[in-house]
């Protein structure tokens, strides 16, 4: 049991210049000993990430609120994890990080990644003063997975390494009038879908077999001839249209749900009916319009090794200021996380109407990556380029990896079945462990280098302070009173996309006291003439800064006023934390 | 901030008399002396003469209870707590598999003239001993915004919902429209400056024109509502009560960060009442929008290919909706002049169901203040204004009257009251009625519909397989779908279902297969089988249906 450091011993600390007195209790003889055991090296179904959620609250209750802001298509809790030190203030006061994942259901390691980085924090707390200043000055809310039914679809299968990736609201993919109704089958009953071949005649075949690993098959080309046709997806044609698996289960996409450039189906694949048209995309939409205290999203998929911003479509762009910070966030990521690489979703993937990180970006003004988590060159640990392309490495070398590190774990042979629509075939193939996800030992360090890259994001939110007031008497009981805001964060107080659209109340400033009359106030353009500024005389107590304080950066405001005694300048922003100063004149 | 827009660009309107107007009678000679009649009574301002939505509500209530063709149900409630009621009239049979026609009415909330003309032809359709349609189904949604309704009817803004912070200080709804000068309107403020966007113009002086770049004349004013600066920011009226049109708040081009288009599409409980139903009712084929746009009086060119950013209707589709302006205004009827409807705004309902569900969609504004065009008549407003104070005295433009506000000065208060601009006198509602009653009946059985041609069982080898040939043909006058169903493929296609009987046995073909768009009025497609059917089975059967043009069905012997 650990006894939790005041706070402010350490801010003491650390101001004084000392060594860290580190919270000894959890370390022992070098060991580390955390108190809530949670084993890192496997997935987990979704009840069970709620059963860490319960632990993390049960374990650390001044820290944790659960709240559930809605249910998923099947009537599971849609349930938010709030983190932050009660202590210190309300979640809603302080800024805060969305970290969300697993919106295509089958892109679990995202749960286990929001997961980890409360877990993560909330141990290193009493021993890491920048984990516990994150707790004290940040919220985090923490959603592990926005597409509940999707993910244990994935566990209780059958199911390949892509699927679920979408929700499970029945939907007609075929347009027959019927929903869900030739979903892929287990043919083999061994709870993986896998492939099917087919040998056929010498000539007749699309395929032939690797000389050297008969279990890969390679498409003929020039004078080749083929004796093995690729069947697909294990499955039969449960509808007797004539096609298998033209219409499985749901088909749709929650990433392409969402209001910002949001598009119907026949212009973007999955879109829904309309914006929020599925209960899990309401609710979170709902929630973050509820919260603008929200300054930094992070939003976890699989797979490819990626650090993603937006735009997801080319005739969208993003504000050079935004930018710079975008970039010095995804360069430090880089850094972070071996193998991926910082990239924009149009331009370096693919265009996406509708997507989450775009709609919090473009629409609520909110720095937002999406990082797809493991790259599948991460098995040999070799450079992108030594292995293949970005997305994938070569079948060859994904064998070697499951044969070798693995003993053969990742492949099922390809054995025999008899089809009811193409006779004798092969079933076999990878199983779904294999490409999207880290193998079991190479879990937690996935989890923790993306969970920390959440934590300097959330470090980078603005944080403004108020330097002490400059007095400059003018003569009678005439004042100019200036104050510099500074912001020791490279994220603005205000993100330029949310300035240039007028989203959400602008950061204001207020100078106020007994006996004072303020008669003008406002940004001081040049800090050294104090007549360079725009006076605003309406109210002129609050000076209102719609591009709020830049990353590192600083704004000086002035106010002209007349009277004596003690004064107040108070700052509040949506993004930031509030401040006061108290002042006199002279 | 729509509701700061001066009236003058919400008065594009040109003319629409009642239709059925007798003659003028001669005109007297001249020698002849008589007594000039008296001047006719000025007429009652909007909104009296028309219906509140409760008594809406009520009316519909009883008009239901009284006739067993109105079947009366509720797509959603208000904000404010007020049933959007949608009345339903079946087709005569087979009413299921039928096609659906729908009306929408009012989603402005000042329109009432469209939800009198609904409601009047709810009445109509009730009391009639015929059901609407052979071929089809009609809805109609009376008031679509009953809040915006009820609003307007106090003479306040009507296009607003929920609370919106417009000028984004932290305080909601905090400077809203008042009535300064007490007379119990809020109206128009002319604030004098140098700087102002208008001028006085007419024979008094009494009508605001605007400043135009290339003329020689002035501002001498701004014009406003009617209101104070509350909250004293310097800016009167500028965070008025609400703040979302439910208009603009549809997903098609939806207009993000524009306060009053809402925070994401279909926020408001009313276009998502209105949404939800739509999508569950694929076999809407046509929607008829009442409301503050307009494509009978005048149907845009169609355009070649579909673009995100598109405003008119595709090629394919335009002659269906040039039927129905040509029906509307016939054109040996030269007397009826059109109204101009409103710029298709952001995010409208209309533009929603034609480009997003693939509906042939109509719109009327119904009715706007007559001008005529020419030199000598004056400018639109000059003309609009003298017609407001020919009809209703000083109550529809009320003349301009000096009052002073302490913390801005000299005003002059008055201008075009509520309402008076969009919506005609109570007594030309039956008239209107009557008209829109006529061009709906002639749209009756305008539905796509299917049916079997040239069905033939033909032996192949005389013993028991045989070739079905047969042809699936629309015999309607409207496609089997629109063209931009065809894009946005939001429809389920056309599906044909062959039913074989106990020891029939299919040797080619399918079942169930699916059949491409039909052309109206004789498209069609030609299918084939072979089976294997020994003698003495019974017959074969087929069957063919789509969403928006019903189902056909054929035994085969």
């Amino acid at each position: 049991m650990t006894m939790k450091l005041p706070v402010f011993s350490l801010f003491a600390a650390l101001s004084l210049g000392l060594a860290c007195p580190r919270a000894h209790a959890q370390q022992d003889g070098g060991q580390w000993q955390p108190r809530v055991e949670i084993p890192w090296n496997r997935y987990y179904r979704y009840e069970e990430l709620l059963g860490f959620f319960d632990t993390l609250q049960h374990t650390w209750p001044g820290y944790v609120e659960l709240v559930d802001i809605g249910q998923s298509e099947l009537g599971k809790p849609m349930r938010v994890l709030i983190l932050t030190n009660k202590a210190t203030g309300d979640h809603a006061d302080k800024p805060a990080m969305w970290v969300d994942g697993n919106v295509h259901g089958n892109e679990v390691q995202g749960g286990e990644a929001v997961v980890y980085l409360a877990w993560w924090l909330l141990e290193h707390k009493d021993s890491n003063a920048r984990a516990a200043a994150l707790l004290d000055s940040r919220t985090f809310y923490l959603l592990p997975s926005v597409n509940p039914d999707g993910r244990n679809h994935w566990f209780d299968g059958p199911a390949t390494p892509h699927s679920s990736r979408t929700g499970v609201r029945g939907t007609d993919n075929d347009r027959d009038g019927q929903v869900d109704e030739d979903p892929m089958d287990d043919l083999d009953g061994d709870g993986d879908i896998l492939l099917m071949r087919k040998h056929v005649p010498l000539g007749q075949g699309t395929h032939r077999l690797d000389r050297d690993d008969p279990r890969i098959l390679l498409p003929v080309s020039g004078k080749e001839q083929g004796d093995w046709v690729v069947l697909g997806q294990e499955g039969i044609d449960n509808d007797g249209d004539g096609r298998i698996n033209e219409d499985g289960l749901g088909g749709y996409d929650m990433n392409r749900n969402w209001p910002s450039d949001w598009q119907p189906n026949h212009l973007q694949y999955g879109a829904g009916e309309f914006p929020f048209s599925y209960p899990e995309t309401e609710c979170i939409g709902r929630f973050l319009l509820a919260h603008p205290n929200v300054a930094a999203v992070q939003s976890f998929h699989n797979s490819g090794g990626m650090i993603l911003r937006g735009p997801g479509f080319s005739e969208v762009s993003y504000p050079r200021a935004d930018i710079a910070v975008y970039d010095s966030l995804g360069e430090e990521g880089e850094l972070m996380l071996p193998f991926y690489k910082y990239l924009i979703i149009h331009k370096d993937l693919y265009n996406v109407h509708g997507g989450f990180v775009n709609w919090t970006y473009e629409g609520l003004g909110i720095f937002s990556f999406t990082n797809e988590l493991w790259a599948s060159q991460q098995y040999w640990g070799k450079d992108r380029e030594a292995t293949g392309s970005w997305f994938a490495t070569q079948t060859e070398q994904q064998l070697e990896f499951s044969d070798s590190v693995l003993l053969g774990d990742l492949f099922v042979d390809w054995h025999e079945f008899e089809h009811p629509q193409y006779g004798t075939i092969e079933i076999g193939g990878f199983k779904r462990q294999h490409g999207r996800v880290a193998p079991s030992f190479m879990i937690e360090e996935m989890l923790h280098r993306n969970a920390l890259f959440c934590a300097r994001h959330a470090e980078e939110i603005a944080e403004v302070s108020l330097a002490a007031p400059e007095v400059t008497s003018l003569g009678g009981n005439l004042y100019r009173v200036t104050v510099d805001l500074v912001n020791a964060r490279s994220m603005p107080s205000r993100s330029a996309m949310a300035a240039d659209n007028k989203m959400g109340i602008p950061d204001r400033v207020r100078l106020g006291g007994q006996g004072i009359q303020v008669l003008a106030s406002g940004v001081l353009r040049d800090r050294f003439r104090p007549e360079e500024m725009r006076a605003e005389v309406v109210e002129p107590e609050v000076v209102r800064l719609e591009g709020g304080v830049p990353g590192h950066g600083r704004v000086t405001l002035a106010w002209i006023l007349r009277g004596n005694g003690a004064f107040s300048v108070t700052y509040s922003a949506e993004k930031a934390a509030d401040q006061a100063i108290e002042a006199r004149l002279p | 901030m729509l509701a700061l827009i001066p009236a003058l660009s919400l008065s594009l309107w040109s003319v629409a008399p009642a239709p059925h107007q007798d003659p003028l009678p001669p005109a007297p000679p001249v020698e002849e002396v008589v007594e000039s009649p008296p001047p006719p009574p000025p007429a009652e301002l909007p909104p009296a003469g028309y219906l509140t939505p409760e008594r809406l509500s009520e009316e519909l209530q009883a008009l239901a209870a009284a006739s067993p063709r109105l079947e009366l149900s509720t797509l959603g409630t208000s904000p404010l707590g007020r049933p959007i009621h949608l009345a339903t009239f079946r087709s005569s049979e087979g009413a299921g598999d039928k096609p659906d026609a729908l009306i929408v009415a009012n989603l402005e909330g000042d329109r009432l003239a469209a939800s009198e003309v609904a409601i009047g032809l709810i009445r109509r359709l009730a009391q009639s001993d015929r059901a609407w349609s052979q071929t089809g189904n009609l809805h109609i949604v009376a008031l679509a915004n009953p809040d915006g309704a009820a609003r307007a009817m106090q003479g306040l803004d009507p296009r607003r919902g929920q609370p919106v912070d417009e000028d984004r200080d932290g305080r909601m709804d905090e400077d809203q429209p008042e009535d300064i000068d007490g007379d119990g309107r809020i109206l128009w403020v002319r604030q004098f400056s140098a700087a102002g966007e208008y001028f006085a113009a007419g024979p008094n002086g009494e009508v605001n024109e605007k400043v135009e770049a290339a003329k020689t004349k002035a501002g001498e004013f701004h014009l406003r509502r009617e209101g104070r600066d509350v909250d004293q920011d310097r800016h009167e009226s500028e965070d008025d009560f609400g703040g979302i049109a439910v208009d603009a708040n549809f997903p098609h081009r939806w207009h993000e960060h524009q306060s009053v288009a809402g925070p994401f599409p279909l926020s408001e409980p009313e276009s998502r009442a209105l949404a939800t139903f739509l999508l569950s009712r694929p076999q809407i084929a046509w929607v008829i929008v009442l409301d503050d746009e307009d494509n009978l009086a005048s149907v845009p060119g169609g355009i070649d290919s579909f673009s995100i950013n598109a405003k008119d209707p595709l090629k394919g589709d335009a002659p269906y909706l040039k039927r129905w302006s040509e029906s509307l205004y016939p054109k040996d009827q030269k007397e009826l002049k059109k109204p101009k409807g409103a710029d298709h705004g952001r995010g409208n309902f209309a533009d929603w169901a034609y480009y997003q569900l693939g509906a042939f969609v109509l719109e009327s504004s119904l009715w706007s203040i007559p001008v005529e065009s020419g030199e000598d008549k004056g400018s639109e407003e000059v003309q609009r204004v003298a017609w407001a104070q020919a009809t209703y005295g000083g109550a529809g433009y009320a003349p301009w009257r000096p009052f002073t506000l302490p913390e801005v000065g000299e005003l002059q208060v008055g201008g075009w009251a509520p309402l008076v601009q969009v919506n005609p006198p109570a007594d030309q509602l039956p008239a209107l009625v009557e008209r829109y009653h006529g061009w709906l009946s002639g749209m009756a059985d305008d539905f796509a519909r299917l049916q079997w041609a040239e069905v033939e069982l033909k032996p192949l080898d005389f013993q028991e397989v045989y070739q079905l040939r047969a042809r699936l043909v629309n015999v309607g006058p409207l496609p089997s779908q629109s063209a931009m169903a065809d894009v946005n493929r939001r429809l389920l296609p056309i599906r044909v279902q062959l039913e074989l009987p106990a020891g029939v046995e299919l040797l080619t073909g399918r079942m169930t297969q699916t059949v491409g768009t039909l052309a109206a009025g004789g498209g069609s497609e030609e299918l084939e089988w072979i089976v294997r059917r020994p003698a003495g089975a019974a017959p074969l059967s087929l069957t063919a249906a789509g969403p928006t043009c019903g189902k056909a069905s054929q035994t085969i012997e």
